[in-house]
């Protein structure tokens, strides 16, 4: 057996998950995760009906990675009509749009129990998890270009309102090019991106 | 939903040892469905192999975590697989077929117990929001010496004794789902798994001497994971079995193959726990099992699997009745159409499907265990006859 990837980088956990979550006005929705919040996954969608997994909210580390603990997801049954209907509800009154429910929607559930009506807050983090999801596929595959970050764990060089934001938050860094160089050619979008994610 | 016709009990008989009949067949590959309910969880433990010779084993989804580890635990013990063999990667492969949770829910605990064990994992290369799947690729980036890969229609992979070839998904489907754009089924990895396949070398050397090659027998799996009909539709192009066009150019391409259906299988897991769009007609005519099995709860399943519909198309598919009217739908256990959720005729849970196959033979064995119960070999049971 032979090396196949770069070797993972140690990253410590930030804490709670807090992705940003926006209204259909683009306004961001506040937000401040609680452990006891629930991460809820629309899996699967046949006929009439709905199987969500769910999952304790999830932490972050300081590459953006979501950090799951315990045992993972347990499977709750629910009609799809009941769904429909309480999510339509729900994503309105957070000033998110109303949509057709779908494999790989998030939810964010406050309260959760195996009856909607029990249900404190919903906010619909689908967008937010599904960055999230790819990021996790495409880290696990090639190595990460975080030298704008640098080193785990260094004190940034850069004090500026920028740098103080998490790494996975900041824009990357532009090369240089020196005099001598050839202007560099138009970036690939790269192989291993799924261009619509 | 049809519930499945209770099996009569006195077809199964408890005489055999089923760890001393998998012993006595070194050339054997054993194949477990085990029982989880709607999930799927699959063992492949392939033949013998080198010297000392020894099996390794390929898993093909963990749809509960208290399944798969718990029967390479037993199979250690009673020696037919070595988990703590250092020159051979004990599991060769692990095949997580698409990211819903119940074929991955197992994963994250299948890789924290055994990882160092498993030399290559495939997925699909879908990203899903799952828990499990955030986990699964933790685990993959911690362990950069594991082979990762995501295959797609066409290819194939040897280990052991054994040619592994990906049915699904097309590279069609694999280069349009963006994630979100197809749907998670039709992501799925389904597999062709045949063996034994040392045998064509032995004839190619012949041939440099002159003589015709001769294909031997082999025997086939195909896996079906949860593909849709949008995926096999895919697969029926891709694998074409020209020897049924009318075209004469067809016909002699095909006969210099061997007159051979790429998608032949002896055995067939129906796709999606028998939904009525995991399986359609043309398919599994082109497959033709000789036995079909179906992973799904027997009844009060939340999706009523498996579906009605699907198990009609397969009874059509093996036993055509058209042109003869009415005909009964008494299709078990004479089809060898089994499912994981059986019972027989005393009610007792006949659970997870064992097959012990060669090329000339293939015994079935059941375990009797429930979803949450581990597989006992003690308590196998084996098939009156063989299913071939």
């Amino acid at each position: 057996m032979y090396q196949q990837r770069a070797e993972p980088r140690t990253t410590d956990l930030v804490g709670l998950w807090e992705p940003e979550i926006l209204r259909t006005d683009e306004k961001v929705i506040e937000f401040a995760p609680e452990p006891e919040d629930m991460y809820v996954v629309l899996d699967e969608l046949i006929s009439d009906q709905v199987r969500l997994a769910v999952s304790p909210w999830p932490d972050v580390d300081e590459a953006g990675r979501l950090r799951f603990s315990g045992s993972g997801s347990e499977p709750v049954g629910f009609g799809r009509d009941e769904l429909q209907t309480e999510l339509d509800l729900r994503r309105e009154s957070e000033g998110q749009q109303p949509r057709p429910l779908r494999i790989g929607d998030v939810l964010m559930v406050r309260g959760f129990g195996e009856k909607t009506e029990g249900w404190d807050r919903v906010l619909d983090v689908t967008a937010p998890a599904r960055k999230a999801a790819s990021r996790a596929g495409l880290r696990a595959v090639a190595q990460v270009d975080e030298s704008a970050a640098g080193p785990v764990g260094a004190e940034p060089e850069n004090t500026d309102a920028e740098a103080s934001e998490p790494i996975w938050r900041r824009a990357p860094v532009q090369p240089t090019p020196t005099p001598a160089a050839r202007p560099p050619a138009e970036a690939s979008p790269g192989s291993v991106s799924n261009a619509a994610v | 939903m049809a519930k499945p016709k209770p099996v009569p009990a006195g077809k199964l008989d408890q005489a055999d040892s089923f760890v001393e009949h998998v012993k006595a067949r070194p050339d054997a590959l054993v194949y477990f469905l085990c029982n989880v309910g709607d999930a799927d969880a699959q063992l492949v433990l392939l033949p013998e192999l080198g010297t000392p010779a020894k099996r390794q084993a390929v898993i093909v989804d963990v749809g509960r975590s208290d399944k798969i580890p718990p029967l390479l635990q037993s199979l250690d013990t009673e020696q037919l697989l070595d988990l703590d063999d250092a020159t051979t990667d004990p599991i060769a492969l692990v095949v997580a077929t698409h990211p819903h949770l119940d074929h991955v829910r197992g994963l994250p605990e299948l890789f924290a117990l055994h990882g160092d064990r498993i030399a290559e994992y495939w997925d699909p290369g879908y990203y899903h929001v799952l828990a499990e799947y955030h986990q699964t690729m933790l685990e993959v980036e911690s362990r950069p010496d594991l082979v990762y890969a995501q295959p797609t229609s066409g290819f194939r992979r040897w280990i052991s004794d054994v040619a592994i070839t990906v049915l699904s998904p097309s590279v069609q489907l694999r280069n349009r789902y963006d994630s979100y754009g197809i749907e998670i089924n039709d992501s799925s990895i389904s597999l062709r798994i045949e063996f034994p396949v040392h045998r064509y070398l032995e004839d190619r050397q012949k041939t440099e001497e002159g003589e015709t090659i001769q294909t031997p027998p082999t025997r086939a799996l195909v896996l079906g994971a949860d593909a849709q009909t949008t995926s096999w539709s895919y697969v029926l192009g891709d694998f074409p079995f020209l020897f049924k066009s009318d075209t004469p150019a067809a016909k002699a391409i095909a006969a210099a193959q061997g007159n051979v259906d790429l998608l032949r299988g002896d055995v067939l897991k129906v796709s999606h726990h028998g939904s009525k769009h995991g399986v359609n007609l043309e398919l599994v005519e082109r497959v033709g099992p000789k036995v079909t099995l179906v992973s799904s709860v027997g009844e009060e399943g939340q999706f009523n699997f498996p579906h009605t519909v699907a198990q009609e198309l397969i009874r059509e598919a093996i036993n055509p009745t058209e042109g003869l009217g009415d005909h009964p739908l008494d299709y078990l256990p004479d089809m060898n159409l089994f499912y994981t959720a059986d019972i027989d005729t005393s009610n007792a849970t006949l659970g997870t499907i064992g097959l012990v196959m060669s090329v000339d033979a293939c015994s079935m064995w059941r375990f009797g265990d429930e979803p949450d119960h581990v597989v006992d070999f003690t308590k196998a049971r084996r098939w009156e006859v063989d299913l071939w």
